[in-house]
This record gives structure tokens, sequence and C-alpha cells, in this order.
């Protein structure tokens, strides 16, 4: 983390922080295939389509519906987390999944960073609406009032990459993905549980489809 | 590249890590063998289920279809696989009336849940749909909510209404304070008397609360005997909460020619402590429950519904179950001609709290409604018994945020100008896009509209509204 974006280091703690305080949340989350991880890791974090594209990765698959066509290329430059484990877009999915557990003061502090306060496929954000929804008081729009952690489905726009500092627990849909892809990642260390059931998968989801090369 | 972190070690086990599989289990638990219960309270009979659903044994979800609005408001109401109805409705509003430290905040229940419930109630029984339309009343408090209704083309009155519909809710006030019996007792008898009067109802709804409380704390050791022996020392130390507001109520109550609220208390605990005694004695099978729900009047139209006759039922069927949970449900479900759903529902709330989601079979939680829902209201419930949870203000919207610029869905439903695929605004459940939006015409002299539409609301629950507009 930079000096320009650590918040703890100024007097005045930064208004998001102030407000993840006040309504206790410590991490906001990003739901990834499995098979996406070692280059997660391999890059370096988390990256925008258009990090990705730069550095010539190969896209496997799209895993974010954007709602409206073009969307995706508008918000190229973004990547999207939530601070609630988004469940109802598991049901599409048929790969293993895990989600990463980031910190939720580093991440939403960020410079330029940018907030929706419903999921954006839903459509009543337009990605140039989204674009400017940055500062305190688009953060707090996401929340159903001023001291809840429940966000419903809103999103966090991260510009371009959430490095790998940021990164503080994994979580996989079982304990089958979680034995053969930390197996993949070897040289990384992060807990790969986490007690807070928020982030917990549903217990009656089983990915059908394993993709391990 | 690969690289190392330094990262923090995992905290060590809370009391919550034990508790959410369990909080889960028994919302979930409830709400699938509610949805599946659904299907055959209506059925009279097994010729009746053959030939409305083609089986002698439902064991899974159908859609189905239910005619309601009464002999002149008549619209047809479809009902999807996995929907559940008002039993879970109702327990999702008590869920959004608790307060942080797991108390009830009744007055929220009253005053917000309950009255604007009746526009997406859906099987609503006679007496909580009769509170519903008083707590309307201005002058109303949670204590006063003295009502007249017609049940079965009898004209009763609140203190009459001893059926299952206060215990039916009252789950999320025991799963949120395993360990605080007067938070429990209190926020029972709260809850209860907003909608019943009758010691039956209340009695039914402190049995199944303390239940649940017993079923978190035994860590799936249930052992028959110690469980009926502390509900019946339970039961008989029920009295009513020594504060200001009861003794308003208790006066209010008892101004009527009828026996006092004292005495009847006093028959019904006996009642319920030679049915739980019964318990210990029946055999070993379910042909034994059977009987023994016969005898609770389980299957009278006149008693079906009873507060602790259910909830006695349930307690008999939850404890000859163990962990078989399938079969536990799907029995219950299948006693037609009894109050399926609800029994069912306590079914599956017993053995979720005892066992957690595990036991749920997958194939019913997948198909559930708002199944996530469930899940991130058992979060909250659980962090209420870590004391760090904010009850239901979690996800209760403030109506000041930009959402709340969204056009409002309750004079939408008025005016009918309404489409499919429009975000919405509700006052409880907040922000929402409509699923679907179906017009029908009533089947009345003189013409109408039903207006059904379906709203998923980014909170998690859905619910299908109706408004019904007659021609003059």
């Amino acid at each position: 983390m930079t000096k320009s974006e650590s918040p703890a280091s100024s007097h005045r703690p930064h208004p998001i922080e102030e407000s993840l305080n006040r309504r206790n949340i410590q991490y906001v989350c990003h739901m990834t295939p499995c098979h996406r991880l070692p280059d997660i890791i391999n890059e370096g974090g988390l990256l925008s389509l258009n990090e990705r594209r730069n550095r010539g990765i190969k896209e496997l698959d799209s895993p974010h519906y954007w709602g409206s066509v073009g969307k995706s290329e508008e918000l190229a430059d973004y990547v999207i987390c939530a601070f609630m484990p988004p469940w109802g877009m598991i049901k599409d999915h048929k790969e293993e999944l895990a989600i990463i557990l980031l910190d939720a003061v580093q991440v939403c502090c960020k410079k330029d960073i940018v907030f929706c306060p419903t999921n954006s496929a839903y459509n009543d954000y337009t990605a140039d609406m989204i674009k400017s929804r940055s500062g305190i008081q688009h953060f707090d729009a996401c929340f159903q009032n001023p001291h809840t952690y429940w966000a419903n489905d809103s999103e966090i726009f991260v510009p371009h990459q959430i490095p790998l500092d940021n990164f503080r627990y994994l979580t996989f849909c079982d304990e089958d993905a979680k034995l053969y892809w930390t197996s993949k990642l070897s040289g990384f260390s992060l807990p790969t549980t986490i007690k807070d059931p928020r982030f917990r998968f549903p217990p009656n989801w089983v990915p059908t489809d394993r993709i391990r090369p | 590249m690969t690289t190392q972190l330094e990262v923090p070690f995992l905290q060590e086990s809370t009391e919550g890590d034990t508790l959410f599989p369990q909080v889960a289990g028994s919302l979930i638990g409830a709400a699938t063998a509610d949805a599946l219960g659904w299907i055959t309270e209506f059925v009279r009979g097994v010729e009746h289920l053959r030939q409305s659903y083609n089986t002698d044994w439902v064991t899974q979800y159908r859609g189905w279809q239910k005619t309601v609005g009464g002999r002149f408001n008549t619209y047809i109401d479809r009902i999807n696989k996995g929907d559940y109805s008002d039993d879970t409705q109702l327990t999702i509003s008590v869920a959004r009336s608790l307060k942080a430290d797991g108390s009830l905040d009744a007055a929220h229940f009253i005053h917000q849940e309950l009255p604007m419930w009746l526009d997406y109630a859906r099987g609503a029984g006679s007496s909580v749909t009769a509170a519903a339309r008083a707590a309307k009343r201005k002058t109303i408090s949670w204590n006063s909510n003295f009502y007249k209704y017609t049940h079965r083309g009898q004209k009763l009155d609140y203190r009459d209404a001893g059926g299952n519909g206060a215990a039916m809710r009252v789950s999320p006030i025991a799963l949120a304070n395993p360990s605080n019996i007067e938070n429990l007792t209190t926020g029972v008898w709260e809850s209860s008397i907003v909608t019943h009067g009758h010691p039956r109802a209340i009695v039914g709804g402190l049995l199944y609360g303390h239940a649940l409380r017993l079923c978190l704390n035994s860590n799936g050791a249930i052992v028959k005997t110690d469980f009926i022996d502390t509900l019946q020392s339970l039961v008989s130390q029920i009295e009513i909460p020594q504060t200001q507001e009861f003794d308003d109520w208790r006066t209010n109550w008892n101004n009527s020619p009828r026996l006092p609220f004292e005495t009847l208390l006093n028959n019904v605990k006996q009642e319920v402590t030679t049915g739980l005694a019964k318990i210990l004695q029946l055999p070993d099978s379910f042909d034994g429950i059977r009987s023994y729900m016969e005898e609770l009047g389980c299957f009278r139209p006149e008693t079906r519904g009873s507060g602790t006759a259910t909830v006695l039922a349930a307690l008999s069927i939850f404890l000859q179950a163990e962990e078989d949970v399938e079969h536990a449900i799907t029995w219950t479900i299948n006693q037609l001609g009894s109050d399926t759903d609800t029994i069912g529902s306590f079914v599956g709330g017993l053995c979720g709290a005892s066992y957690g989601y595990d036991v749920i079979p997958h194939q019913w939680t997948t198909e559930l409604q708002d199944y996530y829902f469930f899940l991130r209201i058992a979060t909250e419930i659980t962090r209420i018994t870590e004391e760090r949870g904010l009850g239901g203000y979690a996800f209760l919207p403030d109506g000041n945020g930009e959402l709340a610029t969204l056009p409002k869905l309750l004079e939408l439903l008025k005016t009918g100008e309404i489409n499919k695929g429009e975000r919405v605004y509700h006052p409880v459940l907040g922000s929402g896009w409509v699923e679907s939006v179906d017009a029908q015409s009533l089947r009345r002299k003189g013409g109408g509209r039903a207006l059904l539409v379906s709203v998923n609301f980014d909170m998690g629950q859905s619910c299908k509204f109706k408004h019904l507009k007659l021609t003059k």
C-alpha cells in the first residue's frame, strides 16, 4: 500500500474508514473461479480486464454478468468486489469457486474507487454513472442504513488492480476444492478458511464441473 | 512469481461458529417444511391428493394453484415450487423486529411489519389476518390489539384466538436467545399477544420457543426424558410477565364476561403438561404418533390449528425422528387433514436447531424461495448471540438513502401502473425489482381486477403483492 493510500497514516481517519469501523466491516470480498487463482497469485493480485489484456493473460471465461451489452468494456478498468458475498450469482456457476477476502480499509479507501448501491447488472446505473460515484456519500449509499454492514448486492469498483498484500483469507466452495487448489498455490500462504459465517459458501451448493488443468 | 505473505492467524472458534449451522438449519428446516406442507394443507384425503398431484405421498416441491379471495373476490395465486407460506413470511417479520440484544421491538412488529404484511400475505389464517387489519388502527399498541373476527362462520374475539399463528413465527426470538431465558420468554409473550389472546396460542409459542432453545444447547444429543422434563418444568412456571404493559393488557383482557385469563392459562398449562407426559409413553413408531395426533385433535377441523396441539404433535415427531429429518418432515406433511405446513415447520425448525443445516436435504434447500436470504438472517441472529449484532436494524432500510427515491411500490399498486423489470421501493423491504405482473379479472358480480405483482427485494426476500380493484 502506498502512502497516499494509507488512511491510517493521517491524523484523522479517512471518512470511509470511519464508516467501515462504525459498521464493523473488516473484509470485502471477490468471488472467482478457482482455476483463476494461480494466475491471480502469479500476477501479484486481482487485475481489471484491461490490466489482464495489457499483460496478455488469456481469458478463459467471463465470470461476471453485466446486464447490458458493452458495459463490460466500459468498466474494463475495474476489479469488482462486494461487501456481502453474491450468493445469488453462484446458481449460474458450475465450476469450483473461491472467495477472496480483502482488507476492507485498504480496498475501500483507494484513490478513484467507485461504488454502486445495487448489483450493476440491474442497470439502475449506467457505466458513466458508476464511474462518477466516488467518495463517502456514495460509499454510504451502498448500505441499508447508517450503521449496518448489510449492503444487499452493492458493488465496489476498484481501479486497475488489488495487490496481494490486501488479501486476508481465501475460502473455498468445498473441502475438495480447497485441498486441490491450495496445493497449486505453493509459496503463497493465506489462511484458507474463515470463521465469519457471512463468507461461508451455502451448504447446499456443490460444483459440478471441476476445471483442473 | 510466487509470493510469501505474512498473514494473521486464524481466530479461535467462537460461540457463533458453532451456532450458525444450527440457527441456519432451524430457519431453513422450518421454511422447507412449510413450503412442502403448504402443498398438502388443503388436501382432503389420499384420493384428493392423487387427483391433484398424481401421487400418494408428497416428497418434493410442486408448483400449484390456490384459489383465494373468498366467494366474491376470487382469484388464482400461482404458487411456485419451493414457495413458502405466511408462517415463514411472519417469521422473517419477527426477525426484522429483533433488537440488537435479542429482545423484541414489538412496536416495530405491530406498526410496520404486521400491517404491511397484509399486502403480500400468502395463506394466512383468519385470526392473524384480523389482527393485522386491526393493527392499522392509529391508537393501537402491541399490548392493546384487541379485535373481533369470524372463523368457520363463528363470530369470535381476540381472546378466543388460540391457534398456532403465534408459535409459527417465534423462532427468531428463540434462536437469538439460546442463553437468555428472560429475553426469550418476554419476547414470545410480546410477539404472541399482538395477534393472539387465548393462552393456548401463547403457551404454544412459549413451548416451541423453549424447545428450540433446548435444541440449540443440546449439541445434537437430545435425551428424550430430560427434554420433556425440562419443558414440563418450564410450562409449569409460565406466568404473565410483571410489567406495566402486561398488567394493562391483563386488565383489558379480563374486562370481558368470560373466565379470567389466569384461570384459562392454568387450564392450558395442565393440558400441555399432560400432553408432554404422554409423549414419553408413546410407542417407538410413527403409527403411535398418528394416534397421539388424533387424540390431540390435530385432524378435527375445529382444533387442527390449536397452538398447543400442533406444537405437542411436532415435539413427538421430532423426538421420534432423531436425525432422519427427511423422513420426519415428509411423514408430517403427509398427515392429510392436519395443519401440515405449520406442524412441518415446527418439526423442521426443531431438527435444524438440533442437528444443523446439513441434515436438511439439499434437494429441498436448493429450490427453497429466498434460500440465500435465510443464510443472511441466520448470520445476523448468530451475531446477536455473540453480542455483536444489530438485530432487524441490520437489514431495515432507513428510508433516506437514494434508493428511497425509486417509485413507491405501494402507490404503483394502487394505480396499477407497474411493469415487469421496474425498480421499486417499499418502506420496510427497501429497493427491489418487479419480476412479474399478473392481472386477473375477479369472479364477482360487477367485476373488478386483482393485480398480483412479484417483487424481488435487494434485501433478499421475494414477495407477491396483491391489490384488488373493485368496479363500482
